[in-house]
């Protein structure tokens, strides 16, 4: 009888032991993959901050393309008027070499609207900002649902979670995840339109 | 019509609601207000009277699709033009937006040309 007690408890020692040893063997593995993700949970916002400032800093340059492109536009269309003033004046005197003057003033008329045009073109191509803005939101709600899981991940393994070392901008991410810029499609709206015609 | 038109101006990006506006006054539309969301929407709508409203979808506080919403059930707002600017051309969120009663959708980027046609074609249809 002392013999069978004996065996039973080598046994459960031995049971024990590779139970020790298995409780090693996993705390290291979890002390291995602790490093990794605590780098990769410390890399996401820092991420996700270097593209809040991609887009702040292109909001701010093209809010000043726009403050300059108005003030092109402005100029612009003030000189067409002065143009059309100076050629009435013109045409009132009746100078002798009036149809030449008449031809350099519509060449510069003809120049200023297609510098006037051309004005509106970029700032028809600046709506990329309002489309890039809303690609990058999209980028960075996915970075923060990795963080999150990252977070989840850390805590199961033991790591350090600390406070976001740079501070985020909290505002609310509304965006379209399929925005896309396509200036140069006419075809885009054109589908847009069958569809609206389809609902008639 | 185009310069007695007052035109509320609905979207969360101040750099499109810059951009609508210019392209509005190039087509002659002058009298533009501006609002930040839906919400800011509805609060300018009460205390001025607009002729017509252009919209995004996609914006904080209140969406455009909400604010369409809200504008069609209110009795003295109802039959207020609205015609939506979004990036959004997927079939299905055309078809929401149309049911939720807007005039006419946009999908950007827009060119002038666009923009100007489909106010006069929602002007000449209500």
């Amino acid at each position: 009888m002392g013999a069978r007690k004996s065996e039973v408890a080598e046994q459960i020692r031995s049971e024990l032991r590779d139970l020790t040893s298995s409780i090693s063997a996993m705390m290291e593995a979890f002390r291995q993959i602790r490093k990794p993700i605590q780098e990769s949970y410390e890399r996401v916002p820092t991420t996700a901050h270097h593209l809040e400032n991609v887009t702040e800093q292109t909001e701010q340059a093209t809010n000043k393309v726009l403050d300059m492109v108005e003030a092109i536009t402005n100029r612009e269309t003030q000189i067409g008027d002065w143009l059309k003033q100076l050629k009435a004046i013109i045409a009132k005197q009746k100078p002798d070499n009036f149809s030449e003057l008449e031809r350099i003033l519509d060449q510069v008329a003809s120049g200023s609207q297609a510098n006037l045009n051309d004005s509106y073109a970029i700032m028809d191509a600046l709506q990329f900002q309002d489309i890039t803005t809303q690609q990058i939101d999209h980028a960075i709600t996915l970075l923060d649902d990795v963080e999150e899981k990252l977070t989840a991940m850390l805590m199961t393994v033991g790591g350090r979670i600390e406070k976001r070392p740079i501070p985020r901008d909290q505002k609310k991410r509304v965006f379209d995840p399929n925005a896309k810029f396509e200036i140069d499609n006419p075809n885009q709206q054109k589908e847009i339109d069958n569809i609206i015609s389809s609902l008639e | 019509m185009s310069s007695e038109l007052k035109i509320l101006a609905v979207d969360d990006s101040p750099t499109m609601r810059r951009i609508i506006i210019n392209t509005l006054k190039r087509a002659g539309f002058n009298n533009v207000t501006e609002a930040t969301d839906g919400k800011d929407a509805m609060t300018k709508l009460k205390v001025d009277a607009f002729n017509f409203v252009i919209t995004d979808w996609n914006m904080p506080e209140m969406d455009g699709l909400t604010f369409v919403n809200t504008v069609r059930s209110d009795p003295q707002l109802k039959s207020l033009p609205i015609l939506m600017v979004t990036t959004r051309s997927v079939k299905e969120d055309i078809i929401e937006a149309m049911k939720a009663g807007v005039n006419n959708y946009i999908v950007k980027p827009f060119t002038p040309e666009t923009l100007a046609e489909k106010i006069n074609q929602v002007l000449a249809s209500v």
